[in-house]
Order: structure tokens, then sequence, then C-alpha cells
């Protein structure tokens, strides 16, 4: 018998929590309240990691600011990898899975449990891994005390198990969607308000204190600048958010719901009844924002490399010939960033407008990367997972439907070439929306509001189809079907 | 070798897109009843409402949330 990748999680079984299941199908203000209990808890997690010293972390630089949004991860928290490690590892030893690289048989049960223990492991494997990678190339400081490390590697990994269980609790049915993403949207939606009227100070120079919020920003500025200064000081600053940032992300807020709604109306009639049709929508994305994610995910892996070795192997060391291929980080700000012409640097987008107009090599092999990588996974992802196109028409069979003018055994041809070019069409649509974003300079906050108005659209698709059912008999249920 | 792997790799996002197309425009051959790509202007502003309003609730109790952390990092470090 050959080795399973599975296998390995043999031995962890009987120590790795499990979250059960619930017994019945829970109602619809039960499910609210999980959802949103979690998402509170996410939020107020992010405290500051106790052992790293605060002007520590102020020298030191964020190489990975761009890729935070879409992650919800929070710089110099105990979040500070936020969900990366659990969505990578289950967007990616799915898809080995559906390629059939990790061979599981998920009709049985205990092989579906060790794939759900190994998906844990490799969560939490990577949690160490980052932690330890950011230790080794100072980004927690430099000169650290064995008890700092073992502190900070403490916290981050126990945090991050913890939330891996919490959103097991939303992924196994307590909850609506995915938990991982469901923080994502949470975050992205925190922040995007407090870009906007967050009214707490940020010291942006020495003694100088600017309101985080482009509108607080704003409004605070007309007392004491005088209005013209003011409102070109809200509308220029750049290392804050300001007024066209948010008008951006409006935008794409926009743009977003509106590729959510586009959808394929296939004409379906019933065999059994005469004269009986209606619609069978196939969306447009079909995959929802998964393919932007998952681009992000190799984005992430790639920086990560490249922070690890440019900064941790070769010290940033501007002089050396691997430095001068690979990339120079400098620092802008808290952000840490390859700006010249270079290998790595290929693979991040600009921090401003000016920037991507100055590097179109960069803008252009950036954009590629995304696009490539999107329209790949949705092209593999639509065909293997849940419900592809033999699974519908299997179902239309069952059901005695078929489409007008396709014939009863060619539905599952048709249906093979119709999804994945919905899917693919969708993933290009997605990924051409957070790369103009990114090249607008957002700064990652285009993907994470991609990503978010992508979860809330499914929280609202299951909204409504439990409001219809319930007939808005929960609580809950009627606050919301209010909109 | 190089120009074979060149030219896969410049017909690959052409054909794609000639797939993109087809799909758009093929469905008048299934159906001719009504346009394909739908979309509701009435519904889309009521879903944008619903979304919008779903969006900035999330974030308002977020960000309060994160209002709580200011004094907290201040007694912690």
């Amino acid at each position: 018998m050959s080795f399973r990748l599975i296998d390995l999680a043999k031995p962890f079984g009987s120590i790795l929590p499990e979250i059960e299941g619930p017994y019945t199908q829970l109602n619809f203000d039960e499910k609210v309240v999980y959802t949103m209990a979690s998402a509170i808890i996410y939020i107020l997690a992010q405290l500051p990691l106790a052992g790293v010293s605060q002007s520590a972390f102020a020298a030191s630089a964020d190489p990975i600011y761009w890729l935070r949004p879409i992650f919800a991860a929070e710089r110099g928290t105990l979040l500070e990898f936020g969900v990366f490690p659990i969505i990578s590892t289950g967007l990616i030893l799915q898809l080995l899975a559906s390629l059939r690289l990790i061979r599981v048989n998920f009709t049985v049960r205990s092989e579906r449990e060790l794939f759900q223990n190994l998906q844990k492991i490799f969560a939490l494997f990577q949690y160490f891994a980052l932690t330890n990678l950011f230790l080794l190339s100072g980004y927690f400081g430099t000169g650290l005390s064995l008890v700092q490390v073992i502190l900070i590697n403490v916290q981050i990994f126990l945090a991050g198990g913890f939330f891996t269980l919490i959103s097991e609790v939303i992924d196994k049915g307590y909850g609506f969607g995915s938990g991982a993403l469901t923080f994502t949207a949470v975050n992205v939606a925190t922040n995007f308000v407090g870009d906007v009227i967050g009214i707490n100070s940020i010291e942006t120079a020495p003694e100088v204190y600017e309101k985080q919020g482009a509108l607080a920003n704003l409004i605070s500025g007309l007392g004491s600048k005088g209005i013209f200064t003011a409102i070109w000081e809200s509308f220029t600053r750049t290392h804050l958010p300001n007024l066209i940032i948010v008008l951006i992300c409006i935008a794409i807020v926009l743009a977003c719901v509106y590729l959510q709604n586009l959808r394929y109306d296939l004409s379906i009639r019933s065999n059994k009844a005469r004269g009986v049709s209606s619609q069978y929508p196939i969306k447009l994305l079909y995959t929802g924002a998964l393919p932007l994610v998952f681009s992000f995910v190799l984005l992430f892996y790639i920086n990560v490399i490249a922070y690890v070795t440019v900064v941790g192997i070769f010290n940033n060391d501007s002089e050396q010939l691997a430095v001068k291929i690979l990339g120079h980080y400098t620092a802008n700000g808290s952000n840490f960033s390859i700006d010249n012409l270079s290998l790595f640097g290929l693979f991040s987008p600009a921090s401003s407008l000016i920037g991507s107009l100055l590097s179109p090599i960069r803008t252009i092999v950036f954009s590629l990367f995304v696009v490539y990588t999107s329209v790949k996974f949705a092209q593999v992802w639509s065909v293997t997972q849940g419900s592809g196109p033999r699974d519908i028409a299997a179902q239309f069979k069952e059901q005695g439907v078929t489409i007008y003018g396709v014939r009863d055994v060619s539905i599952a041809k048709y249906l093979k070439d119709q999804i994945p070019t919905a899917a693919v069409t969708g993933a290009l649509c997605l990924a051409g929306l957070s790369i103009a974003g990114e090249f607008l300079g957002t700064n990652g906050r285009a993907s994470g509001i991609v990503v978010a108005v992508g979860v809330s659209f499914s929280f609202l698709e299951i909204i409504a189809s439990d409001y219809q059912q319930s007939g808005g008999s929960q609580n809950f249920g009627q606050i919301f079907g209010g909109f | 070798m190089a120009a074979d792997g060149l030219s896969k790799l410049t017909e690959q996002p052409v054909e794609f897109i000639k797939d993109g197309a087809a799909f758009v425009q093929k469905y008048h051959c299934y159906i001719s009843t009504e346009p394909v790509l739908t979309i509701d202007p009435t519904e889309y502003l009521k879903i944008i409402r619903a979304v919008g309003v779903g969006f900035i609730m999330m974030g308002v109790v977020g960000y309060a949330i994160k209002l709580i952390h200011i004094p907290i990092r201040y007694l912690i470090v």
C-alpha cells in the first residue's frame, strides 16, 4: 500500500479538538447569533502582542501590508497573520484533493475526518512557520530574548488555533457560509468604516496627530486649517486613507454588487407537465470571490518568501548582487515594499497611481499573474467542487426537467460547456476589478472589499431564502426582512 | 521551443475572450425570447441597499468594538 498524505493526520486524531456538528438544523435566529458572536470575538481578539516592545515594532516595517485586508490580518496583534493559514490550507488541500493529487475517498466517514484533521494540522503548522520565519527575519525586532520568542510563538499559535476552531463552528452549520471568509468580511467592513469616519487619532509624524477616517479628518481640518487646505489635504494625504480611496472603494462595492447580480437564465421546462417552464439561473460569479482569494494566497506565499530571502538571508543589503536581482525593500512609513524593478518586486502592486504608471512592467506582470491564477482556479474549481455540471444534470434528470433546445442526453455536456465559461468569465471580471483598485493605489483594500461584498452577498442569499421559508416569523428575520 | 511557448501564451487569452463572447452570443440560438444576461434595475437597487446597510452595520459595530481597544492598549502597554 502506498503512502497517502492524509495518513499523516492519523497520529494526531486523538489530540486534535473537533467541533461536533449540530444535532438538529439550527433555526435562523440561532445562526445569526452564532455568526455575530464569532465575528465580535474576532474583532475583540485584535489585542497587541505581549513581549514585543512597541519601539521595535515602530522601527521595523510591514512587508505584507497590502495583503492584510483580504486575510483579516492586523499588524502587531494576536492576529498578525489573520485567517491566512486557515483559508490557504482549505483552498489548497481541497484543490489538490479534487485534482486527485491527494487521494481521499470522501464517501467514507473516517477518511473525511482524516482530511479534516490534516487541514487543521496544516493550518496550525503555517501559523507556527510564519511566526518563526518573521521572527528570524527580524520583523518583531532584533535581539529578542528566548522568553520573548517563546511568548510571541505561543500567543500567535494559540490565537490561530482558537480561530481555526471558531471558523469550524461556523463551517459546520452553526453559522452562515464560510467561517474564515466571514471574519474577512467583518474586518474589511470595520476597517472601511474606520477609514471613513474613524475618530481615533494616529501619530503620523512626531507630535503630529491626524484622524484615521478621511471624513473625520476633513471635518476636524475645516475647523483648524481653513477650508481649502482642509479639503485639499483630505483628498491628497498619502500616509492615511484619503477621500479618493474612500470613493474608489464605494465604486468597487457598486461594481461588485452589479457583477454579483449578473446571471444567465436557462429556460427549463418539465417533461411531465406540459407548458410548465421556468428559469434556472447560472450566476456569472459561479465560484464567488474564491478565485481572487486563491490568487492572493499565492501572492502571500511569494511575498513571504521574498521577505525571508531578502531581509532574513541577505539582510536587505543593496550592495549585494542577489538583492539587486531579487529586490530591495524600502520603508515608506510603516510599509515595506520593493519598488525597484526586480524579480520579487513584480509580484506586488505599486502603492499609488503614480507608482503604477511609473513602473508599467510591474503593473502588467502583477495584473497578468492575478488574472491567470484566478481564471485557472475558477476553471478547475467550477468543474470539481460542490454542484458541478454533472450534479446539476443528475438533478435535472431526477426532477424530469430539460433545457429548451437541448436534448436530454446532452444536458450534462451542455452544462459542462456553460458553467466553467461562466465561472471563468466571472473570475476574470472580479480579478479585473481588484487589479483596477490596486492600480489606483488602494493597497489591498480593493481586493478586500471585493471578497467582503461577495461574502455579504452570499449572506443576503441565505437570509432571503431562510426568510421565505420561515415566513419572517423569527426575530432577526423580521429585522433583516425590513431591508 | 521558446517561440512555441510564447505563442501558446498569447493564444490562450485570445481563445478565452472568444469563448466568453461566444458564451454571451450562443444563448440567442437556444432561446430567442428574451435577453440572456439579465439584471433587474429595481432589484439591483434593492440589493445595493441591503448589501450596503449590512456592510455599514457590520462595520459600525466592528469599529465600536475597536474603539474599546484604545484604552485597553494603554492599560496593557
